[in-house]
């Protein structure tokens, strides 16, 4: 073939290739800095959102409590007392106390379909403090009151009720929940039968509300029912609404307060001051271990067979796995020195797994000094180490503080070297035998424990923005020290 | 037997492992003299030069036997090889700085030994670099890095360098190889300007320049097993104008090497 034409299919080739593999580094990097700032809750509410007309009472609570809506299966929750945290509803991990106006009593009952408890009843509503900082409040009480300082809540109380027979289990597929445009499009007409938004294949009878009873008896009945009179039917079934939820995933709370319940919530605050920690005593372990140990190789040892011996250990002990290593620091510094799982047992461990790399860059460092600057220096009568610290060492600097920068950026990443090690502590570590947690296991654990896959996405941003101030620097390093 | 005798080598064998690289070398150098060492590429004139400050101790596998006296006193043995190099300083092929200020490049050899006061050891660095003849050229930038200078200011720096810890013997190995005609002739005469003071070996490809400069010649050859030795030692003038050894003629004519 003509070279010149070869020439212009291998260019198109590699341009095709490098174009490629730049378009999927930017839509990974911007995925992932997309879920770290933003979170997009999908979640299938029992209820529309609709708000309830209901001029019989309103719902208020406090700003602490941060609740802007509720549904009526949970209000009939806390009236039975079932519900006592804020957790499940609003995220906040706080207790909440239930205050009923005496006034609306009767109608929050027959309302719910439950009595309320006595414990739950004040005598007038319109003397709360909704200031009040001791936790979150939830009251009851006739609208015409008007309290400072509370926040309206939103009560949701309408069900999309259907015939039993919409929900059975056909060809593995099931219908259980719908968008706000589907109910809408059922509303309207515009679908006509259950499969074609996933149901069975049945048609579909829009009931209105005046006829719900009717439900029941309608094959492919669907309809927008109250939920207590949804309480009150036999035999039916309800749709769920999917509902999308955006907002901001990190924020400056998130970056300084406490993770809670294994970081599906609260923010990372004490694990970025563990990760810090965790940097610094790497940094002292394995710093000046490794250099030594560099020194020795590169200026004292003999060339011989115990030196190469050892050169490809240091080689094999930087391509393990670092699970091994974690392995490794389980039986020997957790169990067997008996410091359990620890910030020091997950330190070695991490130091002792970035020291091969410490070793061999220090090394290569050194051995670039220019061997006749170190002539120059003993013909002047400096003996070997006065050489090595006062003409070796400073002109290896760059080298070896580059090399160290990016064995604690691998560092900081590590995960499975300190599953078994650090222990798992959401507090900030009080001593060195105390259990703590650091940014990237965080992120496996809040997976694992937390199942928040929003949260670990925020602290993975965190990890990376980390990662790349700390290669940044390295990066400066190296261009400072070619110059 | 010469009273101005400075270095008296006898017998002197050196190996490299298994490989001999110098015989029998027998020397006597003179002091405040400038010696010059010349000789084909691999004849050990170089090596031999090492051997005066024991510079060859750096390497692995050097294996000495022999002599080598200076002012009476056997450097091989019983001598502190830092003291040794103190007195006798070594300038090399290539010009090399350490990566720091003029300042402290001329200081670095003193501070080893004593610890100076600022004066004192303001003192030393002047007179260092003014014996280098650099001292005018870079007074008023005494904290600019040494390697930013240019290759023959360089060269006096680290000969300054190896002047500030006072010795009495300045080796010289190839110090102008690198350098332009310029710069080798400003070395060249300071080195005339230095033998008033101080003894000076220098090794040296350049012929005119051992013709040119030096007082005592040397001439070392290679065996047909690549071992050097000692040809003849003679007055500069008698090596180059009428060499006792038909090999030495052979060489200064142009006939080999």
């Amino acid at each position: 073939m003509d070279r010149k034409k070869t020439n212009n299919i291998a260019l198109t080739l590699i341009r095709i290739l490098s174009a490629l593999s730049i378009v999927i580094l930017v839509v990974i990097l911007s995925y992932l800095i997309y879920r770290g700032l933003r979170y997009t809750n999908q979640s299938e509410l029992e209820v529309l959102p609709i708000a309830m007309v209901n001029e019989d009472f309103e719902v208020y609570t406090n700003k602490k409590a941060n609740l802007d809506k509720v549904d009526w299966f949970t209000l009939q929750s806390m009236a039975k007392g079932r519900v006592r945290t804020l957790r499940t509803i609003s995220s906040v991990n706080e207790k909440f106390n239930l205050y009923v106006d005496s006034a609306v009593r009767d109608k929050l009952s027959s309302y719910l379909a439950v009595p309320i408890s006595d414990d739950d009843i004040v005598n007038s509503s319109s003397d709360i403090d909704y200031s009040s900082d001791k936790g979150g409040m939830i009251v009851i009480s006739p609208g015409a009151t008007a309290p400072k300082n509370y926040v309206k809540v939103d009560v949701y109380d309408s069900v999309v009720a259907v015939n039993e027979d919409v929900t059975q289990l056909l060809n593995n597929r099931r219908i259980g929940s719908l968008s706000m445009e589907q109910i809408e499009k059922i509303k309207d007409g515009t679908f006509k039968n259950w499969n074609e938004i996933g149901g069975p294949d049945l048609k579909i009878n829009f009931i209105n509300n005046s006829n719900a009873y009717n439900i029941e008896s309608t094959p492919g009945g669907v309809s927008i029912v109250s939920a207590r009179s949804y309480n009150d039917m036999e035999g039916l079934d309800t749709l769920k609404i999917l509902t999308f939820e955006k907002g901001w995933n990190i924020n400056l709370d998130y970056l300084v307060s406490n993770a809670q319940e294994s970081g599906a919530f609260g923010g990372i605050g004490s694990i970025i001051i563990n990760t810090f920690l965790m940097i610094f005593l790497v940094l002292l372990i394995s710093t000046p271990l490794g250099v030594a140990a560099a020194i020795y190789l590169s200026q004292y040892a003999k060339r011989g067979k115990a030196t190469v011996i050892i050169r490809s250990g240091i080689d094999l002990l930087s391509g393990i796995p670092s699970i091994i290593f974690g392995l490794f620091g389980m039986l020997i510094f957790v169990q067997l020195f008996g410091w359990g799982f620890s910030l020091i047992s997950g330190c070695m461990t991490l130091s002792l797994m970035i020291l091969p790399t410490i070793i061999r860059t220090s090394e290569e460092s050194i051995n670039t000094v220019d061997k006749q600057m170190i002539f120059a220096s003993r013909g002047l009568g400096a003996t070997k180490i006065e050489t090595i610290f006062k003409i070796v060492l400073p002109a290896a600097k760059k080298g070896i503080v580059t090399g160290v920068i990016l064995a604690i950026g691998r560092a900081l990443g590590e995960t499975a070297a300190l599953v078994f090690t650090i222990g798992s502590s959401t507090d900030i570590a009080s001593s060195f035998t105390s259990s703590s947690r650091v940014l990237a296991q965080h992120i496996y654990l809040t997976i694992i424990e937390g199942q928040s896959i929003d949260k670990a996405f925020a602290s993975a941003l965190v990890l990376i923005i980390l990662e790349l101030i700390i290669n940044t620097a390295a990066r400066s390093m190296i261009r400072k020290r070619d110059k | 037997m010469n009273d101005n005798k400075l270095f008296d080598v006898k017998n002197l064998s050196l190996w490299y492992g298994e490989h001999k690289a110098l015989k029998d070398v027998n020397m006597e150098i003179e002091a405040n003299k400038i010696t010059a060492f010349i000789g084909p590429s691999g004849c050990g004139k170089s090596t031999f030069l090492r051997v005066l400050n024991r510079m060859n101790d750096l390497i692995d596998g050097v294996n000495i036997e022999g002599d080598v006296l200076l002012n009476g006193q056997n450097i091989l043995k019983d001598v502190d090889i830092m003291d040794l190099r103190r007195e006798v300083g070594m300038v090399f092929q290539k010009a090399n700085p350490f990566p720091m200020s003029i300042y402290d490049n001329v200081a670095y050899g003193p501070r080893l030994f004593q610890k100076y006061k600022k004066a004192e050891m303001n003192e030393i660095v002047e007179r260092a670099l003014v014996q280098a003849s650099l001292w005018d050229e870079i007074k008023d930038r005494l904290d600019t890095n040494g390697m930013a200078l240019s290759g023959g200011q360089q060269q006096r720096l680290c000969l300054a360098r190896t002047l500030a810890t006072n010795p009495k013997v300045i080796l010289m190995d190839e110090p102008t190889s690198a350098l332009d005609p310029i710069s080798t002739s400003r070395i060249e005469e300071l080195m005339i300007e230095l033998k008033k003071e101080y003894s000076i070996v220098i090794v040296t490809h350049n012929m005119q320049q051992a013709s040119r400069i030096s007082d005592t010649t040397s001439f070392f050859l290679i065996d047909d097993k690549r071992c050097g030795y000692l040809v003849e030692t003679g007055d500069t003038k008698d090596i180059f104008f009428k060499p006792k050894d038909k090999r030495t003629e052979d060489y200064i004519s142009g006939k080999f090497g």
